[in-house]
């Protein structure tokens, strides 16, 4: 990734104009290089959206109830919604939503792997959105917030509130489940034991592995990778506080914050064949390739989304 | 027609009786009856008490640049 010292002139004007607290309205004002940020960053968030609408859709055999299809099905239908929004952006760059979702090369789908493990349980399901969905959600927020481009902060305000509404949703099962039996109380600790090493390597890289990125060289998003990921971390903690389960971390007093247990492997691979971990400290790199690998349901989920598009014959 | 070639409604929404209604989105449909029914099955993150679609050529500018369109999100 290029330092933002090699920036060409015109570069450097863009984002003094940024820095100056200018919000960028028009395309007419992008450089080349601003533009193919922007384009990158919409094209993993859009496909990223469809990536969680095919994972919560293997939820659905496990729901118990009918109000946990129609919570499934709600998340759904707003995983759709969030793919809209950044797929209509998208078109003023020229790339078409409907060949990234219907059209891409299965193999070549932007995922996390998690989201290529079937969901086992509803149980899963609610603990994966209070943990994961409130991951995902600081990444989007950041852009809400921070984002130099005004159409894409405008684009997100659905997405982050419905976000909100996921992880909410998942916490208020989670507790729910923590509390009601023995046997619901245990399915939340696993479950938790299964999730949250996902939430903590969900940022990728620590920033001291890593250089100086377009993202924020322009100011596509403010926070650093190591930022997010303390504000997941400690949201996370407090919430596992409050409701009692178990998280590999303890409250450092001196710290005055959450810190993780020295003996956390960082980073993790999963195991794709035992659906686990195997509590191995691995490399950043094998942890960012086995994101290109993916997980079990990759061919198989994007396959399936793909045949199911009826396109033309559907009307 | 693929969904990509339809043409583009913009989409407005009132929070409150009292509220503005503002713009929350775009979408494309084949017709006004489609772009309502996508409008309302898209924008559903709150309880809107009004809800209504207009096509985005339609809309003339009087502040800002004509060539953006007051939708694309
Ligand atoms: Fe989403
Ligand atoms: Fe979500």
């Amino acid at each position: 990734m290029p330092q933002a010292s090699d920036l060409s002139a015109e570069d450097q004007a863009l984002v003094a104009r940024i820095q100056s607290g200018e919000l960028i309205e028009d395309m007419a004002d992008f450089t080349p290089r601003y533009r193919a940020v922007l384009q990158k960053t919409l094209e993993i968030a859009a496909q990223g959206e469809v990536t969680v609408l095919t994972w919560a859709y293997t939820a659905y055999a496990t729901a118990p109830d009918l109000g946990a299809k129609i919570a499934i099905s709600s998340s759904i239908q707003d995983e759709v919604g969030h793919a809209h929004q950044q797929g209509m952006l998208l078109e003023r760059f020229g790339v078409s939503m409907q060949e990234k979702a219907f059209n891409e090369d299965p193999m070549r789908y932007i995922s996390f792997p998690i989201m290529e493990f079937p969901v086992r349980s509803y149980i899963e399901f609610v603990v994966a959105q209070a943990l994961l969905d409130r991951a995902g959600r600081y990444t989007t927020y950041d852009i809400e917030l921070h984002c130099s481009f005004a159409p894409y902060r405008r684009a997100l305000k659905k997405i982050n509130f419905e976000e909100a509404f996921h992880f909410r949703h998942g916490a208020y099962w989670t507790e729910y489940y923590w509390n009601y039996s023995e046997e619901t109380r245990q399915a939340v600790q696993d479950a938790v034991d299964w999730i949250f090493p996902w939430g903590y390597q969900w940022y990728g890289r620590p920033d001291h592995l890593k250089s100086m990125t377009d993202q924020m060289t322009f100011s596509i998003r403010a926070w650093s990778n190591d930022t997010m990921r303390d504000k997941w971390l400690q949201s996370a903690c407090k919430f596992a506080d409050r409701v009692g389960f178990d998280t590999p971390t303890q409250f450092n007093e001196d710290q005055d914050r959450y810190v993780l247990n020295k003996d956390y492997p960082v980073p993790m691979v999963a195991n794709t064949e035992t659906h686990a971990w195997d509590w191995q400290t691995s490399t950043w790199d094998d942890m960012i390739n086995s994101w290109k690998t993916g997980g079990p349901m990759r061919p198989s989920a994007y396959e399936r989304l793909q045949r199911e598009e009826w396109g033309e014959a559907l009307w | 027609m693929s969904i990509e070639e339809s043409p583009m409604y913009e989409v407005f929404a009132r929070e409150k009786l009292d509220g503005p209604l503002s713009h929350i989105g775009c979408i494309r449909a084949a017709n006004r009856e489609l772009a309502a029914a996508h409008a309302g099955m898209t924008y559903s993150e709150k309880p809107w008490v009004e809800m209504c679609v207009a096509p985005t050529d339609s809309f003339l500018r009087c502040i800002g640049d004509d060539k953006d369109v007051i939708g694309h999100v």
